[in-house]
């Protein structure tokens, strides 16, 4: 059995690749991910993450279009699985109800 | 378009290409490449490359890295079968195995010992950071016993260097501690607070030479003025309680140069390989002012080092050295010349004023020995590898049957010897963690334990090495069968590593012997030293020297009837047979001189006498014979103005009927009023020296020598510390020494080295009787059905023994024969050294060919007694 589980950088990059869509391929994501969060990240550090989720089921991936700044050589583009979003949405669900749990966010 | 596109680093691009899986190539490739040109859109060139290099580097992780080493790759599954055999081969082979490795353990850990040994040795005085700059200027004195070479130059030798020898950057005089010779230097931080100190004098420049670090101060501030002192950090806290002293003030109690010095700097503790050793250092100039003799050239007492130019040589300022001194002196015989600084250490003998290696003797000595013992280690494993490949040829016909290199063959076997090792490697490595201690204590050393690089390399280095040598002939030997012969197990009968085997059992044995005829020659050597009647008797002597009297006024100096009171004390105490004072304790000090002249003598012919000062009772209390005369007694008033002489010196000045003779000792007119039969002065490595015991009586001999009754020395020491507090300053330390530990540190090179040889001989011989007893073993097995065919048709038990005795027997013969020559030519040469020398006796070697061929008997007794003893019905029930 695979771990089903996500880490919380599984669940932000998970998250990015359906925000980037056709986009999400790992330079993308690396920079959405800088942006977004703040935080620099390699893209090495990405394309492992990618290829674990990948490896989990939650995504799957093709090669796309090529590019000139590329050296025009083909990207490997992400797209989530529905495996991958009925994940996330447990993820979600679950924070939601601890929040609702809280008495002083309760009314927030 | 631009014309010059920049691009990414290539470098990073090939290493990434190198380990990335070349399924990921593509993606990855395209997207460092976007990275890098949004990088270069944003910021220069140079940050876009650094990030480029970044991100690859950030790509080595487990997910993109290429597999080197698929476990299904070819090697990796031989590698693995190769272990595997050999690991089986190990557990079918216990005995030999144990042999193996506990040689190989042995050799190992002597030679890591040695390597440490010789390390430390080559270390010493090499911390300096102008190192290769550093040099000393020493000076050969042609006197008529020959080329003397002495490191005392003169007084101004420094500061005329750097004036005129273009080579001299720098230059210092030095007056070393070993100058006082023996003096008990005393040096108070206040009252009550006296220590014995060593101080040297030195220039200001001697810190900027010299590379000892300080702690408070500077080189640059150091020594200053002449009323300045560096101290160490242990006198310091000596003396003060703290290692923060600069500014305090230091009193030097002597007579000479006793005064209130300034401390203008602390020093760490001195490095253990630094051969300059001290406590304090004072301004030149204070000794200067006090020898103003210094000032010309015909009187030496300072060392003098400099600092040479960079890029100077030091045979060019030899080159600059020539003629030097004579043109000062304006007449011949003295000459100057230089040394590195740091070679001295290890290259310390002079030979008619040319430098004659010293212990880099006894370094090379041990290398060889390590080298040695390590090859006789790699013997036995070459020897049990070959002698059980007969159990092996099986393996190696099927082997190549079907289709195995010789190549991977030989790889097999080079596994199999460097696992070996290198599992005899990491036990030898805790066998000299554990054994450190004691090293050290045997050699004097204090050398660490730490794994350095290039300790771990040379471990990497022995290792292979050895794994190498010993694996390479049983590869090369194995692994050249022919298959078909293999499988029909051929082999045997035609057995070329039979031959080869013996005469590596007869070089292993060689050795050995070799190795134990030299410990045997030097333990006899420094039995005889010990041994040897000196014209003296050294037993029961103990002294010390006179401090500083009691009373008020501490630099007045040691008085005459101070001494004499002190002597009649010492006398009339218990357990005291006689006491004298002295300036000479003649275990290798004393005074030299070519000032005596006498009725007859040749007066162009110069002649060097040695010269011992003492007082009265002198030569009962050391217990020198007289051969004809008196001994100086104190109800002659007149003594002081006569002399004595050694039989050796009467024979020399060829002088019939002596006593009543005048002769001249430095102008002085003196009658000769006693003979005493010869005794040694000096170590044995010398001839006995015309000799003349002149009286001293005052504080120019300021050491006590007391004779003590046999039975109750330690009763009698401390009632002489007793006497000793009553007549001295308070606070003034009782430091005694007995003349036994002075004559044994006069030998302590010898010793140490007779000890290590031991070790090393009995190592030697240890591996060589393991392999010995491997080998027999492996014979005796083989040739079981034989023995059991002759007890069959009638061979008696001892017919047996003695057959397969015979036949070891031969071989160690054969060693000695080769060994017992040799050994003799290189004793003989190292017994050179010494004057006095035991001779080499015929039993020395007959007696250690004796013990290698019981040694030997020993080693393969067992395993022939239970050949010879097994039933022939259970040796040749299965065939």
């Amino acid at each position: 059995m695979k771990e089903t589980r996500l880490g919380e950088f599984e669940e932000v990059i998970l998250l990015l690749v359906g925000i980037l869509g056709d986009e999400a391929y790992a330079f993308k994501l690396s920079e959405e991910f800088e942006s977004q969060t703040k935080r620099s990240v390699s893209i090495g550090a990405v394309h492992s993450t990618l290829n674990r989720l990948s490896e989990k089921g939650f995504l799957t991936s093709e090669m796309g279009g090529a590019s000139p700044e590329r050296g025009g050589r083909r990207k490997r583009i992400y797209k989530i699985t529905a495996l991958g979003e009925r994940i996330l949405s447990e993820a979600r669900d679950f924070r939601v109800s601890l929040w609702s749990q809280y008495p002083g966010f309760a009314g927030g | 378009m631009q014309e010059h596109k920049p691009l990414p680093p290539k470098a990073a691009e090939r290493f990434l290409c190198w380990f990335l899986k070349t399924e990921l190539l593509e993606e990855v490739l395209g997207d460092l490449e976007e990275k890098f040109y949004h990088t270069l859109h944003k910021k220069s060139l140079v940050t876009a490359k650094l990030s480029y290099w970044y991100q690859v580097a950030r790509y080595l992780r487990p997910f993109a890295l290429k597999t080197f080493w698929s476990k299904h790759s070819n090697q990796f599954s031989m590698y693995s079968h190769n272990l595997k055999i050999a690991y089986r081969h190990i557990g079918r082979n216990k005995t030999s195995f144990v042999i193996n490795l506990s040689s190989l353990v042995l050799g190992i850990s002597c030679a890591l010992l040695i390597y440490l040994w010789t390390m430390d040795e080559l270390g010493v005085d090499k911390f300096h950071e102008h190192n290769d700059r550093l040099v000393q200027v020493l000076q050969n004195d042609e006197t008529p016993n020959g080329i003397i070479t002495e490191a005392y130059t003169q007084g101004i030798l420094a500061k005329t260097l750097i004036e005129e020898v273009p080579q001299v950057e720098k230059a210092v005089s030095v007056v070393p501690y070993e100058w006082f010779e023996g003096e008990k230097l005393l040096v108070s931080g206040g009252k009550d607070k006296i220590f014995s100190a060593r101080n040297q004098f030195a220039q200001q420049d001697y810190f900027k030479l010299f590379s000892f670090d300080f702690i408070h101060g500077s080189a640059e501030q150091a020594l200053e003025t002449p009323g300045q002192v560096v101290i160490t950090r242990r006198l310091a806290e000596k003396l003060y309680g703290s290692h923060d002293v600069v500014g305090r003030s230091l009193e030097w109690i002597h007579d000479e140069y006793g005064g209130l010095y300034n401390v203008s700097g602390v020093l760490h503790d001195l490095p253990v390989h630094s051969t300059q050793q001290f406590d304090a250092v004072f301004h030149y100039d204070v000794f200067l002012e006090e020898n103003d003799d210094l000032t010309g050239w015909s009187n030496s007492s300072p060392y003098t080092y400099a600092l040479l130019t960079p890029g100077a040589r030091v045979d060019e300022l030899n080159a600059s050295l020539q003629g030097f001194l004579e043109n000062k002196l304006k007449r011949p015989g003295q000459r100057l010349f230089a040394q590195t600084f740091a070679d001295r250490y290890l290259y310390g003998r002079y030979e008619s004023g040319q430098v004659d290696g010293g212990r880099i003797a006894y370094v090379k000595l041990f290398s060889m020995i390590a080298v040695l013992i390590l090859l006789v280690a790699c013997i036995n494993f070459m020897n049990m590898t070959t002698a059980e490949a007969t159990k092996r040829i099986k393996e190696i016909g099927i082997k190549k049957a079907i289709g195995v290199h010789r190549k991977s063959l030989m790889a097999q076997y080079i596994v199999e010897s460097m696992l070996i090792t290198f599992i005899a490697t990491l036990i030898a490595l805790s066998l000299v963690y554990f054994l450190l201690p004691a090293f050290n204590v045997l050699t004097g050393k204090n050398i660490l334990f730490s794994l350095d690089p290039t300790l771990l390399l040379s471990i990497f280095s022995i290792l292979l090495v050895t794994g190498f040598v010993a694996g390479a002939y049983p590869a090369l030997y194995l692994s050249g069968f022919s298959p078909i012969k293999a499988l029909k197990g051929k082999i045997d009968k035609s057995n070329t590593a039979q031959p080869a085997r013996r005469v590596l059992v007869i070089f292993q044995f060689t050795i050995s012997t070799l190795m134990l005829v030299f410990m045997v020659v030097i333990s006899q050597q420094i039995q005889f030293i010990q041994a040897k009647n000196l014209g003296y008797d050294k037993e029961n002597l103990v002294w010390f020297t006179a401090g500083v009297p009691a009373g008020d006024d501490k630099t007045e100096g040691l008085s005459e009837i101070h001494l004499e009171s002190l002597l009649q004390a010492l006398k009339s105490t218990p357990g005291v047979v006689n006491a004298s004072n002295f300036a000479h304790h003649m275990v290798g000090e004393f005074g030299t001189t070519t000032g005596v002249k006498w009725p007859g003598k040749n007066p162009d012919k110069g002649m060097l006498f040695v010269g011992i000062s003492a007082g009265y009772d002198f030569i009962n209390t050391v217990n020198i014979e007289v051969k004809e005369g008196r001994p100086y007694a104190r109800s002659f008033k007149t003594d002081h103005e006569k002399i004595i002489f050694n039989e050796a010196a009467i024979e020399a000045m060829g002088l019939q009927d002596p006593l009543g003779k005048v002769i001249t000792l430095w102008g002085d007119k003196r009658e000769i009023i006693g003979v005493t039969k010869d005794f040694h002065v000096d170590a044995l490595y010398e001839e006995i020296q015309p000799t003349f015991i002149k009286l001293d009586t005052d504080e120019f001999a300021p050491h006590i020598m007391v004779k003590l009754e046999a039975g109750q020395e330690t009763q009698a020491i401390d009632r002489i510390e007793r006497v000793f507090k009553q007549f001295f300053a308070a606070g003034m330390p009782f430091e005694f020494k007995f003349l036994d530990d002075n004559l044994q540190q006069l030998y302590a090179q010898e010793i140490k080295m007779g000890t290590l040889s031991k070790y090393a001989a009995g190592v030697a011989a240890l591996i060589s009787g393991l392999g010995l007893f491997g080998f027999a073993n492996f014979t005796v097995n083989r040739r079981i059905k034989e023995i059991g065919i002759r007890k069959v048709f009638g061979a008696t038990q001892g017919n047996v023994v003695y057959l397969l005795l015979l036949d070891f027997t031969k071989l160690v013969l054969i060693a000695l024969a080769v060994a017992l020559p040799a050994a003799f030519l290189i004793a003989k040469d190292w017994l050179n050294e010494f004057a006095f020398r035991v001779s080499l006796d015929g039993w020395i070697f007959l007696g250690t060919g004796l013990t290698v061929i019981v040694f030997s008997w020993a080693a393969v007794g067992l395993q022939t007694t239970q050949a010879a003893l097994l039933n022939p019905a259970e040796s040749l029930k299965d065939e």
